[in-house]
């Protein structure tokens, strides 16, 4: 059996809605399926309502890593692009439209994320898959709040 | 020649800086560096600046040097060589007591270079939020027939369409990649043209004549599109580029 490397490099591993139904998802994901190896990379770290059954370390860990790696933000995107020499495959996981709301923002900045060649971009539902593929590029798939089964489908 | 410029803050004299810096040598003025600093280091044959940037250390320093400068708008008078750059035309009476040589600037296409990304359908320049009742009409059109759309201006706009604010080489990089190009004000207008490229304009001009309301049928008939594009090339000539433009300006100026 071929163990499937696999990682998220978050802002902060906390009690908050995506960290919160990340961690229920990839727990589900390790206690039922031993194929799968995931690791959390985080900045920081608070008070998590979901203990954590894969292992979650520092952000600095991450530069050797060897595997599928999945950022979550503009922020981690850009830290997926800049450090992550050794990852196979590179997704951006698109929980948020943040450009949308991000008020005066320069193109190239958020077009070098959204429409840079390295990454790969995953929707959120389908209606941010539209939207995705109407002003950035094509989307690789969907992922529902981080659904473990379709989870298993990407990799 | 070495030329010698302050930082260009707007899009015109940022044009005519990039097509000088494919012929001369170019040394940047930056912001808050002594010009004293750099003509002591430094032999400069012209001095290229807008009005509002000349300092009193500026006008002194071009004096006692004898620098022939190049000014864009209309400032104050130099003993020296001087030849004044104006973008739209003046009353006489104004310009009764000015020295120096006049140039009026006509618009030009931009010689820019830039990144290639993905195409797209449509590209809306938005300039101002005048354009938000155009915009409303538009998004829903292109939503309900599933277009690409591209939103790009300094005011941010509440549509998810919005990309944020572009620069001068952005712009050109996606007019170059998007079907058709939305312009609100003539800008961008001689760059549509000149690359071959489409336009829909809602102000008048002598490129394209295609309304807000045909926008379907140009999506569709990529003949009619090609057709327009290049009408609006055969107008446009090689002299309509700020590498001549600048050409010119440098003519003038050394003649005088």
């Amino acid at each position: 059996m071929q163990i499937k490397n696999f990682a998220f490099l978050v802002n902060k591993l906390d009690n908050s809605h995506a960290m919160t139904t990340m961690t229920h998802n990839l727990n589900l994901l390790v206690l039922s399926n031993a194929e799968y190896s995931p690791i959390v990379f985080h900045q920081t770290s608070g008070k998590v309502l979901v203990y954590p059954q894969f292992p979650h370390m520092m952000l600095q860990h991450i530069w050797g890593y060897e595997g599928t790696i999945f950022s979550v933000d503009i922020n981690t995107t850009q830290l997926l692009l800049n450090n992550c020499m050794r990852a196979t495959r590179k997704i951006f996981y698109v929980f948020d439209l943040e450009w949308a709301h991000q008020g005066a923002s320069q193109f190239g900045a958020l077009s070098h994320i959204y429409q840079n060649p390295n990454i790969e971009l995953l929707a959120r539902c389908q209606e941010h898959y539209n939207i995705l593929k109407r002003v950035w590029k094509k989307p690789i798939g969907i992922l529902e709040d981080f659904n473990s089964e379709q989870l298993i489908k990407l990799l | 020649m070495k030329l010698l410029i302050t930082e260009p803050t707007n899009n015109i004299i940022f044009g005519l800086y990039k097509a000088a810096e494919k012929q001369h040598d170019i040394v940047v003025l930056k912001a808050g560096v002594s010009i004293y600093q750099v003509l002591d280091s430094v032999k400069v044959d012209y001095f290229i600046c807008e009005t509002q940037q000349l300092t009193q250390s500026i006008i002194s320093a071009l004096n006692e040097y004898n620098i022939p400068t190049i000014v864009f708008g209309l400032g104050i008078d130099f003993p020296q060589k001087q030849l004044t750059v104006l973008l739209s035309e003046i009353n006489p009476i104004i310009l009764k007591n000015h020295n120096g040589a006049i140039y009026y600037l006509k618009p030009a296409a931009h010689c820019a270079t830039w990144e290639e990304t993905p195409s797209f359908d449509i590209l809306y320049v938005a300039e101002n939020t005048d354009d938000l009742p155009h915009l409303h009409k538009i998004v829903k059109e292109v939503t309900d027939k599933d277009y690409t759309l591209k939103i790009v201006g300094p005011v941010p706009l509440p549509f998810i369409e919005y990309v944020g604010n572009a620069t001068y080489d952005e712009i050109i990089g996606l007019i170059t990649v998007s079907k058709i190009t939305i312009l609100t004000t003539p800008t961008y207008v001689y760059d549509v043209a000149y690359r071959k490229k489409f336009a829909i304009t809602t102000f008048k001009n002598e490129f394209f004549t295609a309304s807000l309301d045909e926008l379907t049928h140009y999506m569709m008939e990529e003949k009619h599109r090609n057709s327009a594009a290049k009408k609006a090339n055969k107008i446009i000539s090689d002299k309509d580029i700020y590498i001549a433009r600048f050409n010119e300006i440098m003519e003038k100026v050394s003649c005088k």
